[in-house]
């Protein structure tokens, strides 16, 4: 083995070993800005769809009809995730009742912290450390007119050359009186990622 | 004097091979043990420790391995297999999301990974140790189980089913990658040579007809969907279970039930044929208790020794050592379990046979494997000439040890896996029932509460002496 191999040799070694170490860099970034690190569920999606959802039903001319003279009660019930990721579809109807809520059409009452309430008022009325005048009584919320609910799923077909993820959000609004579904909506989103040929 | 500086320059040489080696499986991907000792045999002491049922012990025996190492994931499948039985269910959930993690990380690479070509070149002079681990289907249509059974006992039925969707994700790709395979041609090596030195593992295989599609994971798909109130769903992947296990009595019941209330006038009619009418009459106060019973641990491989002719120099066929692995017979016939309940004895039904599936796997695997190997044998040859030419007889006796040292073959799978599964699903009274369940000659007492038509999900684990349970009201 002459002396050029040799250093070929320690020169390829040291470009492995130095291959090794990376730096961690942080930084701030836009929250609004697309994100393509991969195909699963981001949060680009969840800002289109909310945005996309929430516009329509706020411009949907038989919720203009409703909202016309009163502001309608609505229960957000929940997202049933159909999808193969673990979505946190709570974050997906929080945005989208929030944006709601915003538009000043809507009032809400939340489910999820139905606990905390009631815990909240039987401490005011059980724990003596309460001015009873001031009191917060049982039995005096308003039950919700609507219901506000959806699916979302995918479809996940992947080989050697790509992956193509295809999401469907559905949401519907259910007249809790009558049972009708007063409004609905779908949105639909396809992302694909082609591998790249060579890579380390 | 000059003898020694000539000698010294010689070795240097020699261990300047070895570095090189050692750096093709960059990254120190693999350890030390690795190269000189085979999986099996590392985990012998976890496995004995998990077959008299002392599973802390046996977990904390497991070789910590950090990210980037070839068996990193193969050891997380292990550690949260064994904290699944410890019935830890939060540790077993994030180790089992580690091993999915570096799963889509690897998925998302590109198609030619310069550093797994490294791999396998560092692989061609050492073992197929130096190459990254790759988990086989039915391994990771396991995973996807335990996962979901650990959000199912943490009462996240939705998440479970996410992984339930992804076990049958993996399922219906390996069938895609399958049938893409079989139409490629067959590699070509000597099978008859192979035949003559290599155990057949046609009994432990059985009828399989191959070695990914696992029965169990659709019928617990079936069972979760089934819960979840979505009955079509539930029927397609019962019907996917029975077509694996064509003789399972509950599976025939389960098809023919959902066939009957969804309706398929033709389905039933075809499957009626096949196994009969359904059997269960529809009372008033019933509910479902279904008996998930896994038994025993799956073999680990065998180091095999062959003596194969590889043509080495043109037509010169040379007869050549190496070591292969495979599964020897499986001659413990496990008892079915059973359970008894108010004198009626009901007999569990098998569902899935890992050791059948692994079996398979392997010898799917073999002629790529001989292949590798033979490629391995001539370098390792070559090698140990050229070292000897430089380095004499010292550096030839050194790299003939070497050569004998590292020829290992490649014995890792997921060892802490059961043996096999069986189901049982019983219609029973509405109310508490009191019933004895035997698996491997232990019996256990076990109270549950039968809720009007709903599901009572039993997960039996009799591994090592130790039987468990666990109840889910679905």
């Amino acid at each position: 083995m002459n002396k050029s191999m040799m250093y070929a040799v320690v020169g390829f070694v040291a470009i492995m070993a130095t291959g090794c170490a990376n730096k961690a860099v942080v930084r701030y970034g836009d929250a609004n800005a697309v994100e393509t690190v991969d195909t699963n569920f981001g949060s680009t999606d969840l800002q289109r769809v909310a945005k996309q959802m929430a516009n329509s039903l706020v411009l949907s001319p038989v919720v203009g009809t409703l909202t016309a003279n009163s502001r309608p009660i609505i229960f957000v019930e929940r997202i049933k995730n159909k999808t193969s990721e673990h979505i946190d579809t709570e974050s997906i109807t929080d945005s989208i009742s929030t944006k709601l809520l915003q538009s000043g059409k809507f009032r809400f009452v939340d489910m999820t912290r139905v606990e905390a309430a009631r815990e909240q008022l039987e401490f005011q009325h059980g724990g003596g450390m309460v001015d009873p005048n001031t009191v917060i009584k049982f039995g005096r919320q308003i039950g919700a007119q609507y219901m506000l609910y959806g699916n979302l799923s995918s479809i996940v077909k992947s080989n050697i050359d790509k992956t193509d993820v295809y999401y469907k959000f559905t949401m519907r609004l259910m007249d809790l009186e009558s049972g009708l579904v007063e409004w609905a909506d779908e949105t639909e989103i396809r992302k694909t990622k082609s591998k790249e040929n060579i890579g380390w | 004097m000059i003898d020694l500086v000539v000698m010294l320059k010689r070795l240097f040489r020699i261990s300047l091979f070895f570095i090189v080696g050692l750096a093709f499986s960059s990254c120190s991907s693999m350890q030390f043990q690795d190269l000189f000792s085979g999986y099996a045999q590392q985990m012998k002491e976890v496995r004995q420790a998990q077959k008299t049922g002392d599973f802390t012990k046996a977990q904390a025996l497991i070789t910590n391995r950090q990210k980037g190492d070839n068996n990193y994931a193969l050891s997380m499948l292990e550690r949260a297999r064994l904290q699944y039985l410890l019935n830890d269910w939060q540790k077993s959930q994030h180790d089992f999301s580690l091993v999915y993690k570096t799963l889509e990380e690897e998925r998302a690479k590109a198609k030619i990974q310069l550093s797994k070509g490294l791999k396998q070149v560092g692989a061609v002079f050492s073992n197929d140790n130096a190459i990254a681990y790759e988990i086989p289907a039915y391994e990771q249509s396991m995973m996807h189980s335990y996962q979901a059974l650990n959000y199912l006992n943490l009462g996240d039925l939705q998440g479970a089913l996410v992984e339930i969707r992804r076990a049958n994700l993996v399922q219906e790709q390996a069938l895609r990658a399958n049938q893409n395979s079989i139409d490629e041609a067959e590699l070509d090596f000597n099978h008859i040579a192979l035949q003559n030195t290599y155990p057949s593992m046609d009994l432990m295989i059985g009828d399989l007809k191959n070695g990914f599609q696992n029965a169990y994971t659709f019928y617990l798909s079936g069972i979760m969907y089934e819960a979840a109130g979505q009955a079509n769903d539930a029927y397609i992947d019962y019907k996917k279970a029975l077509e694996i296990y064509p003789n399972n009595l509950y599976l025939q019941q389960d098809v023919l039930r959902l066939a009957t209330k969804l309706g398929m006038v033709d389905d039933l009619e075809h499957f009626t044929k096949l196994y009969g009418q359904l059997k269960e009459t529809e009372t008033k106060d019933i509910g479902q208790v279904v008996f998930l019973i896994e038994q025993g641990i799956i073999n680990a491989k065998d180091d095999l020794s062959v003596h194969l002719p590889i043509f080495y120099y043109y037509d010169d066929a040379r007869y050549f050592n190496f070591s292969l692995p495979v599964y020897r017979d499986d001659t413990y016939d496990f008892q079915q379990a059973k359970l008894t309940l108010n004198h009626i004895e009901y007999q569990a039904q098998e569902i899935v046979k890992f050791q059948s599936l692994a079996s398979k796997h392997l010898s799917d695997m073999l002629p790529g494997l001989v292949a590798r190997q033979a490629v391995r044998v001539i370098a390792k040859e070559q090698l140990r000439k050229q070292i000897s030419k430089d380095g004499g007889d010292i550096a030839n006796i050194i790299a003939n040890l070497y050569n004998i040292a590292s020829e290992q073959a490649d014995t890792r799978s997921w060892l802490t896996l059961p043996n096999n599964m069986q189901i049982m699903r019983l219609t029973l009274a509405t109310g508490k029932q009191d019933l004895s369940l035997t698996v491997s000659g232990q019996t256990q007492e076990i109270n549950i509460e039968v809720n009007k038509n709903r599901l009572t999900l039993v997960n039996v684990s009799a591994v090592g002496g130790v039987l468990n349970y666990h109840i889910n009201e679905l």
